[in-house]
């Protein structure tokens, strides 16, 4: 059910709406609801400050606008202040060396997308067209030609480790690269990973290959 | 009760259409009773390929909408007497047939017929929704090149994910001496990055546009190089086990090895 969508709830500065964008089609349907929600008690949210927590992103000027005249006009709310939502569960991934881990035994094709909050190792190729999002490591036990973002949410000790490492786009952290032109194929299988403010690809074992 | 398969590939112009109209034929020619849908409303071309076009009256829409019945509406082919088309329509849209509808009509004609192939519409909307939903099998049709090998990777995903695991790849329009000289993308490249099995490789060959144009499917010819490979397909589709064709066999004629002999390409 949608209920969980929109919280309202009161703490110590006022009356807070958390409101979960990605439970919603679009805008109007989240308006729709926030507006019922709001009509329970019309005369409790009566001059109130209504502070709304949401992904702002989700929401544009003239949206924004429109939800504005809406709460003052209809519920004669005082104020609205909008907060960018700080998710709790976008904390930092720390398992990076030991934690939680989920093995994909298929291959990853255009267009598919996996998004998982911790390190992520396939057994077979990640195809280009498809994206990954890893809170942690993404090892790839094949060819790697897709778009892969480890270490997603902020962990820069992440790393992207591949027998064939050719990614379109590849993001450690808050760090972006992609592959290079001219295409050596290397023989041995290799890991990117973050050195000082760039990213840099070696040989899984520095001392065996060079 | 027959089995559906469907011919897919994602990008167009890759012959899905001739894959199944010769698949169909050879298939057919096997003696299994076989029925070519075309689930490319509005573009509708298998009849033109099977040289059936004068003789549609009823379409696979007018069945599904109740205006005739699913007997009315498949054609007898000219040549074999077990192989029919069910046309579709070309005043219509793939938005006005739905998922259940099609499962509805395929269910039926697999009661009726071994083989049921349905000819996949280009793209990844509707149409494809379509013809995908009530299939057993899949066939992927690739072109070697690498446009053609990035589509059919998004579509085997796509069937992956609606569970319709059973998939194989027909390599069409190879051209051996561009694979040779490198010029082009060889079967193994595309086996290494698609990871699925290959069912087939049919040749490029000139007479398939003369086959296309008189509406005579090519794997009738007992002569063409391409006509073989996709009676070698249907083959493979019964469950026989038939050798891959020695594709460099077309070049190794007395002509051939004499301008090897003088390092000609």
């Amino acid at each position: 059910m949608l209920d969980d969508n929109i919280v309202i709830k009161g703490n110590r500065d006022g009356i807070n709406a958390v409101i979960n964008m990605n439970k919603f089609r679009d805008f109007d349907e989240m308006l729709e609801v926030l507006i019922e929600k709001l009509s329970k008690g019309r005369a409790f949210y009566k001059g109130s400050t209504l502070k709304i927590t949401t992904d702002l992103k989700f929401i544009n000027n003239r949206e924004f606008s429109k939800l504005k005249d809406i709460l003052f006009n209809e519920f004669m709310i005082k104020d609205c202040i909008m907060e960018e939502k700080n998710d709790k569960n976008n904390k930092i991934f720390n398992g990076i060396y030991e934690g939680r881990t989920k093995f994909l035994r298929r291959t990853v094709r255009s267009g598919q997308v996996i998004n998982y909050p911790g390190n992520i190792v396939i057994v077979g190729d990640v195809n280009s067209g498809s994206q990954i999002f890893a809170g942690g490591n993404i090892i790839v036990l094949g060819a790697l030609r897709g778009t892969v973002y480890a270490g997603h949410g902020g962990n820069s000790k992440a790393i992207v480790a591949a027998f064939y490492l050719q990614p379109e786009i590849l993001q450690i952290s808050d760090l972006m690269t992609r592959s290079p032109e001219e295409i050596g194929r290397p023989g041995y299988p290799e890991v990117a990973k973050i050195k000082g403010d760039t990213i840099i690809v070696e040989p899984y074992l520095p001392n065996k290959f060079l | 009760m027959g089995e559906a398969i469907v011919v897919t590939s994602g990008k167009g112009g890759v012959g899905k259409t001739t894959t199944t109209a010769n698949i169909g034929t050879g298939l057919a020619a096997l003696g299994k009773s076989v029925v070519v849908v075309d689930g490319d409303t509005g573009l509708r071309n298998l009849d033109v390929l099977m040289g059936l076009e004068n003789r549609i009256v009823f379409t696979l829409m007018d069945v599904i909408e109740n205006k005739c019945r699913l007997k009315q509406a498949t054609i007898k082919d000219k040549r074999l007497p077990n192989l029919f088309l069910l046309p579709t329509a070309q005043t219509r849209d793939k938005n006005d047939i739905s998922v259940e509808q099609m499962e509805k009509l395929i269910s039926d004609l697999k009661e009726e017929f071994d083989y049921v192939i349905i000819d996949c519409p280009a793209g990844i909307e509707q149409g494809f929704e379509n013809a995908t939903a009530c299939a057993d099998r899949a066939l992927i049709v690739v072109n070697p090149e690498v446009t053609s090998v990035r589509d059919a990777d998004r579509v085997i995903g796509k069937l992956d994910a609606k569970g319709l695991e059973n998939h194989e790849l027909v390599v069409n329009r190879l051209n051996y001496k561009m694979t040779q000289n490198g010029d082009m993308l060889d079967v193994c490249d595309i086996l290494d990055s698609l990871a699925i099995k290959l069912i087939g490789v049919v040749p490029d060959d000139k007479s398939i546009t003369i086959s296309t144009n008189k509406g005579e499917p090519i794997v009738l010819d007992e002569k063409a190089c391409a006509g073989q490979a996709f009676r070698n397909i249907a083959r493979r589709i019964v469950g026989e086990e038939v050798q891959f064709m020695d594709l460099s066999s077309g070049e190794s004629g007395l002509f051939s090895s004499i301008k090897k002999l003088f390092g000609a390409k």
